[in-house]
């Protein structure tokens, strides 16, 4: 709790700079709890410290940035920098090729609904760039994931109000709807994919 | 490329039927959450014909001062203020601050700057928090 605090206070004190950063950085690398600090602000805004139109926007724009640059910093380097510390072995083996046609075959579920798990969506950004999954196709259900990412978790600590930190398994329950949805979805692309190439 | 045997289908099909049976779990059991959340009067959502007016901020009233326990150490006293709209002064005086910070200063980093703990600072702002409907003026 004390982890998560510090987020929280740095948030009240910085506003919307803190939210862009703390959205940014967890879409692009670390696994910080950017999905409750987004609650957070939505009940913050329910109560007139931030506005959540502003919000909404600041958010959806730094996840958008981070998995961008997630996605084009591992489309770019990703494959030299995995060949120099010693991964040639794993990027030409057929569980990798494998592996790659099955994150090919089921992407867009994969992008979507990865969006809505801070946890997994930036090694999903690095996969999709390493395989090097259609720019418009990542950038098109990259942007969806996100708009629905923002507003479910904005809007649901919006409504929240100042009740909002009593209920964080209200938060927990609706990402795990979205993790076993997501999870469902890609597995039956996954079929319809393979029975498509083995016909 | 993946050659599927009878065992890759049946543990295929054993994944889905799994995953569905998660979901269907989670969404029982968040939906639940929702309707008590509603029922309760907590989920502010209003049940009239106008949702955009939920968006309306300014409509929104303050949180009243009996619910002084919902503040935590993490919250600055901006935030406190505008959440429980107090006159910007009135925990400053209240409290006799003197630091400069105020009121962009979370409440736990105040205590500590004066060498006091947290827990025992944060009850003086409830306290001080409770006590303003008697001396606010009309």
């Amino acid at each position: 709790m004390v982890f998560f605090s510090f987020f929280l206070t740095f948030l009240l004190l910085y506003k919307y700079a803190a939210l862009f950063v703390i959205a940014f950085v967890a879409a692009l690398i670390l696994p910080i709890p950017a999905s409750t600090t987004l609650a957070a602000a939505g009940a913050f805004s329910s109560q007139g410290y931030l506005d959540l139109g502003t919000v909404l926007i600041v958010a959806f724009m730094a996840n958008v940035a981070g998995d961008i640059a997630g996605y084009l910093l591992a489309r770019r380097y990703g494959e030299a920098v995995l060949y120099k510390i010693g991964f040639r072995r794993v990027l030409e083996s057929s569980r990798y090729r494998a592996l790659r046609e099955y994150f090919l075959s089921s992407q867009w579920s994969l992008i979507y609904f990865s969006r809505f798990l801070t946890q997994i969506g930036p090694a999903v950004n690095l996969l999709s760039g390493l395989v090097k999954v259609p720019y418009k196709i990542f950038f098109l259900f990259d942007v969806l994931g996100e708009a629905s990412y923002v507003l479910l978790y904005a809007l649901a600590g919006y409504f929240l109000g100042s009740q909002w930190e009593n209920n964080v398994d209200f938060f927990i329950k609706a990402a795990l709807v979205m993790l076993s949805l997501g999870l469902t979805v890609t597995l039956i692309q996954a079929g319809i994919y393979r029975r498509k190439t083995r016909h | 490329m993946w050659q599927f045997t009878k065992r890759h289908i049946v543990i295929y099909i054993t994944t889905i039927v799994v995953s569905l049976l998660l979901f269907g779990l989670a969404l029982y059991f968040f939906s639940a959450d929702y309707r008590r959340l509603q029922q309760s009067g907590i989920l502010g959502y209003p049940r009239s014909r106008h949702f955009l007016n939920a968006f309306n901020t300014r409509a929104k009233p303050p949180i009243p001062v009996s619910q002084a326990d919902l503040i935590r150490t993490w919250m600055t006293f901006a935030y406190v203020n505008k959440a429980f709209n107090l006159p910007g002064d009135y925990l400053r005086n209240m409290l006799e601050i003197t630091d400069r910070a105020y009121p962009n200063i979370a409440i736990r980093a105040l205590a500590e700057r004066q060498h006091l703990l947290p827990d025992a600072y944060l009850e003086s702002v409830k306290e001080a928090i409770r006590q303003y409907p008697a001396i606010a003026p009309d």
